[in-house]
């Protein structure tokens, strides 16, 4: 068939799926909208404020309409027949995350909106901070978490149509890079220029002060595409590498050079590796960059037995996992190798070395890997395990190594969400996995295992987000704080409660009356759920003392919920102006209430 | 200052009418992409619940704000296309019930949304289904809404070059998917 003729069939085919009109689906947009806007301030009696209640309330307002639509998709489906637990969608809900993975010293990090949650104990209790999450879960462009304390954060900004964080733009202010060395209880940033081009930045850091960051760019093809006659006009992508030796406060270029990519990690102080991303691996083909000099000089790294430059039309090359090393010269990796076509199967290539990544020799792959359009998820833990995430029509399991690839086996799983898939998989050590899966429309859940990926179970992150405290100095993180609870409201009415102070628990008495005094209030209600950026920090003593009453009587001191309150339309002499954000603050059991200046 | 202003129930009533007018496209924008209009139904009251939970971020002052709906519309879909991947179709797990139901309300058009089941086009949409979710999209825009290169650029906010390669990247794997297809066939 001619370009003319299939470019006309799909043309025909596309419009089996124009659809008839949209007259219905309008209406219930304009229904859904009206629901979202419907607590209009009025007159409010002061006695009888709750600030929890005005909280859920607004929270539960698109909760309420969100559920019903929601909770089929996450519903506990039957297994495909494979014993153990079924999967468990009430408290998947709170195991949403953005992202997650290692810290470097051990541990399991988790970024869900705005909380950088941390694990030592495989899970069993977390620590939570905020994360400089421009408002809501966002895409994360690049996070390295060292330790409980010392993360670092590069947040794409998410939302389309604003400024982007970063930008392609070949000079002026790039990005910003945060950090923190306090848990994510404050955060610093460092706004980062130069004339070198980043489309795509990623972090490594061997300690609290020496880190580095490669700012890359992919390949472009040639002006006819990525096809192999003119894939010598491509243009091959190239990344510059930062370092820092304070942290993060300061950045210096090292180095660059052709051909590397966003795929980056650094071993030591003083040995980075990069790999080109998936479409440069494809018009470049797939090499293994490193630097033995901090970033200042690059050369290939061979990985023996790959496909050499240029790939077929349709291939996906790319590193997998890895670089890791478990002493100074011993390390592993993992290339995924799939090449495209109605025959072709997705395969895992582990390479190891024994003289510090100066050669690596191909071991054994593994042959239990179902082919499933696309590369697996790959884990390598040390010197002895390996794993491999099989997709599948439904979640599958795994295919496990004990022995570093020379021989393979096949591990069940049970526990995950039917229909879905890793996202990402690794361990802490041999029992212990985590993964991230698909658990609803647009959601992600962290997944943790003490068996090895035998059965799973949704994290379980405690009260920990209610201990994040947000210094009045940072009222960003406030703000982030108050978006990031109403957006989780929104997906699930049971992670409103659970996030409740255990006073505002008390006052409602159970989950079922809190639920009902939000559909109550919600139609009733004089309040809105709105969220400000307080820029002034007033005096609670400068309110009535009823307002100070009702304000003290109605929240948990402990706990850091960010509550915005519109007081339109009150005729509380002392109230300044119409909204209101009240923050408890946990450390010193205080409130702070900022006010907008009229 | 505070920065309210995008909350002010004067601007609510602006971002209101900016999404509502923008369901019809939205509506076709996500069936183009997805290749399902009951499907994308849901889309769209997804991608409405996100804006209207981020419109402090809008620009009106952009000229574009028209376009900052369509991009959470097209990254809603990414979403989907995306979960679908790890799901892949097939008439057994194609749909849930409340799609099914919605689907019998419909009735009157009986291909839409199943052009995956059309024996007509079976082999184009196993071929599509499998190609990365961002040549779908591009795809969903160039053949379903008919959109020009420069068109598309600019709604993703990406580079002609860019969007121009997706195209022609993402047609040489139908292609080939096809010819892969058809020798299976034969043989």
């Amino acid at each position: 068939m001619n370009t003319p003729d299939l470019e006309t069939r799909i043309r025909s085919y596309y419009r089996t799926f124009e659809p008839d009109d949209s007259a219905r689906l309008t209406l219930a947009s304009a229904r859904l909208i009206e629901d979202a806007r419907r607590p209009q301030p009025r007159r409010w009696g002061l006695q009888t404020l709750r600030l929890a209640a005005t909280f859920a309330a607004a929270a539960a307002l698109l909760a309420v309409l969100l559920l019903p639509r929601f909770a089929p998709a996450v519903g506990p489906k039957p297994g495909t027949g494979s014993p153990g637990p079924t999967f468990d969608a009430t408290a998947a809900v709170n195991a949403q995350v953005d992202e997650a993975g290692l810290m470097r010293s051990g541990g399991i990090w988790a970024v869900q909106g705005s909380y950088l949650l941390t694990s030592t104990d495989n899970g069993a209790s977390w620590r939570a901070g905020t994360f400089p999450s421009p408002g809501g879960p966002v895409a994360v462009e690049s996070v390295f978490v060292l330790d409980q304390d010392h993360a670092w954060a590069i947040a794409s900004t998410p939302i389309p149509g604003s400024v982007p964080t970063a930008s392609p733009t070949p000079s002026g202010q790039l990005f910003v890079v945060n950090r923190t060395s306090d848990g994510g209880r404050t955060w610093q940033s460092t706004p980062i220029s130069g004339d070198f081009r980043c489309d795509t930045a990623t972090l490594s850091f061997v300690d609290a002060a020496h880190g580095f960051l490669m700012c890359s760019y992919g390949s472009t093809s040639g002006p006819n595409g990525q096809n192999n006659e003119v894939r010598t006009q491509a243009t091959k992508g190239a990344g510059t590498v930062l370092r820092t030796d304070d942290g993060g406060a300061t950045w210096s270029v090292a180095g660059s050079a052709t051909g590397l990519g966003s795929q980056f990690t650094a071993s030591d102080a003083s040995t980075l590796w990069s790999a080109p991303d998936y479409d440069s691996s494809n018009l470049t083909g797939p090499t293994l960059y490193v630097s033995r000099d901090a970033g200042v000089s690059w050369s290939v790294a061979p990985l023996p037995e790959l496909p050499t430059a240029p790939l077929p039309g349709a291939a996906d090359v790319r590193v997998a996992a890895g670089p890791v090393f478990w002493d100074a010269s011993n390390g592993a990796i993992a290339v995924s190798v799939y090449v495209w076509g109605s025959s072709a199967q997705p395969a895992v290539w582990f390479y190891r070395t024994s003289d510090a990544g100066r050669s690596w020799t191909l071991v054994k792959q593994p042959t239990e890997v179902p082919a499933m359009g696309g590369p697996q998820p790959v884990a390598v833990v040390g010197k002895v395990w390996a794993a491999i995430g099989i997709n599948g029509n439904a979640f599958f399991g795994m295919t496990e190594s004990s022995d570093f690839g020379s021989s393979w086996a096949y591990v069940p799983g049970s526990g995950m969400p039917q229909n879905t898939a890793f996202i990402s998989v690794d361990f802490t050590d041999k029992s212990h996995a985590l993964a991230t899966v698909f658990s609803g429309p647009g959601t992600r859940a962290l997944m943790l295992s003490t068996n090895g990926g035998r059965s799973w179970h949704p994290a379980d992150f405690g009260d920990a987000r209610t201990k994040v405290s947000s210094t009045s100095a940072d009222p960003t993180a406030a703000k982030n704080l108050a978006e990031e609870f109403e957006t989780m409201a929104v997906k699930g009415p049971q992670s409103a409660w659970a996030m409740l102070s255990t006073y505002s628990q008390q006052t409602f008495g159970s989950e079922s009356q809190f639920a009902t005094a939000e559909a109550t209030l919600a139609k009733s209600a004089n309040y809105q759920y709105q969220v400000g950026n307080p820029t002034k920090i007033a005096d609670l003593s400068s309110f009535s003392q009823t307002l100070r009453d009702d304000l003290t009587k109605s929240a948990d001191m402990s706990r850091a919920y960010v509550v915005v309150v519109s007081f339109a339309g009150i005729s509380e002499p002392l109230v300044p102006s119409e909204e209101i954000v009240v923050a408890p603050i946990a450390a010193s059991g205080e409130w702070r209430v900022w006010a907008p200046t009229p | 200052m505070i920065e309210l202003a995008a909350v002010q129930p004067r601007d609510d009533d602006r971002v209101a009418e900016l999404l509502l007018a923008g369901v019809p496209e939205a509506h076709r924008l996500a069936s183009s992409i997805l290749r399902d209009p009951i499907g994308a139904e849901d889309a769209v009251q997804d991608a409405l619940v996100r804006a209207w939970s981020r419109r402090r971020s809008i620009r009106f002052d952009s000229g574009q704000p028209h376009r900052w709906f369509m991009r959470i519309v097209v990254n809603v879909c990414r979403d989907e296309l995306r979960r679908r991947r790890r799901q892949p179709v097939s008439p057994a797990n194609q749909r849930d019930e409340p799609r099914a139901e919605q689907q019998a309300d419909q009735g009157a058009h009986p291909t839409a949304g199943l052009g995956w089941q059309t024996a007509e086009y079976g082999d184009l949409d196993r071929a599509i289904g499998r190609l990365k979710e961002d040549d779908q999209i591009v795809l969903g825009l160039r053949f379903g809404r008919d959109l020009t290169i420069p068109q598309i650029a600019a709604q993703l906010g990406l580079p002609e070059g860019t969007i121009k390669s997706r195209v022609h990247y993402a047609l040489e794997h139908v292609r080939a998917a096809l010819d892969a297809d058809r020798r299976a066939e034969e043989r």
